[in-house]
């Protein structure tokens, strides 16, 4: 028997360097991710002159909470904003709606064809976007969807990547238990809706809010697929907000009253679902 | 009510060979049969199978003269307790026992009625508005019953419901369900691999082994008259010792009957004590008789590394033939060597 054997296989604990150095990574990463969001808040408030300088303000001399109004007005947010909040509303229900079922049959169901099927879902992520722009404008155009709500919430409603995770979170519910309310006597819409469903739903509350976070922030479709301004949404009055000048200085504040504005919502969302957003990670095993 | 399974032949997709095939078997009403068997013999497919939850390959399945082989699980009036109590995580004890009564209309005084019975019968009425995770293993596995019992099933299905609780647990729970056998009085099928469980609570046992059925009998027949080596190695604790012997037959004898000493009327051995446990009651000892290892039990003790001479009485001797089936004709020959079933 040589001491190796007897050589504990707990290590000695992390000398002080090693805390302080990752303790200056976590700050620094911190600062990274943060600083822009800060930048972005904290312009809204400055002066014209001020969102100009350089080098940068990190502190206005006043706060000018007029900068919201301003945005407010110049980006007609009650018009574009409701146009969001319908949108991005009618998108989560009709994702979901689609999505659970379709990840269901996926993950817990046999039939002909699942393969490939699955195949085709998954290889959608990989298409990027600007490859199918102009045979879905074509499809829409002759539809006559074109500058409708009904276009906008069609085209966010398939989501292969709320399929995927869904499907994967209904995969690892034990089958014993699906096996028990079958024997209880309940139908398979039964099983999915009331016994596998509700097993899920960390996963499904953080595809619903990503669902609705993907239709709020964008900005392609949404110009894409439209003529004029009737269904169009907040990014692209955000957008045109760039074009508020005050005199010959560009008003850069109000552009930045505006951002902070159209994520505020997403930003209080994601707070209050945290926790549900972390168990969500945790449960379809990407943690 | 009795469950027939009728030639059944069970292939799972994408294997070689089938699990089993030309499966009879016939569970009498009212009884508490056993499915037992070691591992991969086949008894969780078999009981899958009568619940509906696993598709035969081939023959039919009857549950009270009706042919259910192509029925839903949850149209075979019967109720499953499984291994893991696959209780509903989100609902309440008395969510989980409403759930399926609700599948079936039944009406909502009816509904409480049989929920508070069931609560009262498995002593969870104080934990009715909690939540499986706040409960003990031994609590969920109540659950389980009193969601299966709610149901009033004709039989209740149980793959290994008590393997996951702890020693005394599992005593305490073997009590309560020979009482509830008793007091429901309907058709109980388990299944275990732990021959104890089998032999306290079952009044039928099915030995199986191989996807093969190898005894059905009561516990008395099936340990007092194993009618294969199987059988006889598998049942008891230990089960039987065997013997290969020259003409190729086999002499079996139970641990207990062996003693030590020497004997006109009998089979005489010797051999080195090669291990002595204490077992409380009694001793289990392991003796190295040169062609391999035999267990006897005794109250009396030797040391290790002691010589021994041991005996079995002619009467207490079992013989088996060259195909291992019981038989009543005395198999002659010199020991060969220990044998063992499954090696
Ligand atoms: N879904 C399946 N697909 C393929 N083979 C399977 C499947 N389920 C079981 N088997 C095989 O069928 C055989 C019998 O399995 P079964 O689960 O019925 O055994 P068991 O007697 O219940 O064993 P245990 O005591 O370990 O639970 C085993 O060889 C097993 O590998
Ligand atoms: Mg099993």
């Amino acid at each position: 028997m040589t001491d190796i054997y007897k050589k504990s296989l707990l290590k000695k604990k992390n000398p002080l360097v090693w805390k302080i150095a990752e303790c200056v990574i976590l700050a620094f990463l911190f600062i990274l991710f943060v600083l822009p969001f800060y930048y972005m808040i904290i312009s809204s408030f400055k002066s014209t002159v001020e969102a100009m300088r350089n080098p940068p303000v990190w502190w206005p001399a006043q706060f000018l909470w007029g900068n919201f109004a301003d945005a407010w007005k110049g980006a007609n947010f009650t018009k574009y904003g409701w146009n969001s909040i319908v949108i991005s509303t009618c998108v989560v229900f009709t994702c979901l709606a689609c999505s659970v079922p379709c990840a269901f049959a996926f993950g817990r169901m046999e039939f002909k064809l699942k393969k490939p099927l699955f195949a085709i879902i998954l290889s959608d992520m990989m298409i990027p976007v600007q490859c199918v722009f102009l045979p879905l404008f074509i499809l829409f155009s002759k539809l006559g969807w074109l500058n409708t709500y009904g276009s906008m919430i069609l085209l966010f409603t398939y989501s292969g990547a709320t399929i995927f995770f869904i499907r994967n979170a209904f995969m690892q519910v034990n089958n014993e238990v699906l096996e028990a309310a079958r024997l209880d006597g309940a139908s398979e819409l039964t099983v999915m809706y009331r016994v596998t469903f509700p097993m899920v739903k960390p996963v499904v509350v953080t595809m619903a809010l990503m669902a609705f976070l993907r239709r709020w922030n964008d900005y392609f479709w949404n110009l894409s697929l439209t003529t004029n301004d009737r269904v169009r949404t907040l990014p692209y009055a955000i957008q045109a907000l760039n074009a508020a000048t005050d005199g010959a200085l560009p008003r850069w504040e109000v552009t930045m009253a505006g951002a902070t504005m159209l994520m505020a919502p997403m930003l209080i969302a994601y707070i209050f679902a945290n926790k549900q957003i972390k168990n969500a990670f945790i449960y379809s095993g990407i943690k | 009510m009795a469950i027939v399974m009728q030639d059944i032949k069970k292939q799972y997709a994408g294997t070689s060979a089938p699990v089993m095939e030309h499966f009879d078997l016939t569970i009498e009403e009212g009884s508490f049969t056993v499915l037992l068997g070691p591992s991969g013999c086949g008894k969780t497919t078999a009981l899958r199978m009568i619940a509906g939850l696993e598709e035969v390959t081939g023959g039919r399945i009857f549950i009270d003269e009706n042919d259910v082989t192509d029925v839903d699980p949850g149209e075979r009036n019967i109720a499953m307790v499984f291994q893991n109590y696959a209780i509903y995580p989100h609902m309440t004890v008395r969510g989980n026992i409403e759930f399926g009564l609700k599948n079936y209309q039944i009406d909502k005084e009816e509904i409480n009625e049989r929920v508070n019975y069931v609560l009262d019968m498995t002593g969870l009425s104080e934990y009715a508005d909690r939540k499986p995770s706040q409960l003990s293993g031994g609590q969920r596995q109540r659950v389980a019953l009193a969601r299966a019992i709610s149901k009033s099933p004709k039989a209740f299905l149980m793959d290994e419901p008590l393997s996951n609780l702890d020693a005394k647990l599992r005593i305490q729970m073997r009590t309560d369900m020979i009482q509830l056998y008793n007091r429901l009085k309907c058709t109980f099928i388990y299944v275990t691999h732990d021959q104890t469980e089998a032999m306290t609570m079952g009044t039928d046992i099915v030995v199986l082994y191989k996807g093969m059925i190898q005894q059905h009998g009561t516990p008395q027949e099936v340990y007092n008259n194993p009618s294969n080596l199987f059988v006889a190695q598998f049942i008891g604790d230990p089960g039987m010792n065997a013997l290969r012997l020259s003409d190729g037959g086999y002499v079996g004898f139970q641990p207990r009957l062996a003693q030590f000493g020497k004997s006109e009327n009998g089979l005489n051995l010797q051999g080195t004590v090669l291990t002595n446990e204490f077992m409380g009651h009694d001793c289990m000892i392991t003796v190295d008789i040169g062609c391999g290892s035999i267990v006897m039990r005794r109250r009396e003790t030797r040391k290790v590394g002691e010589q021994v001479s041991l005996f079995i009485p002619q009467e207490n001797l079992f013989y088996f033939d060259a195909d291992q089936n019981r038989t009543g004709t005395v198999q002659t020959g010199e020991v060969v060597s220990v044998f063992h079933v499954d090696d």
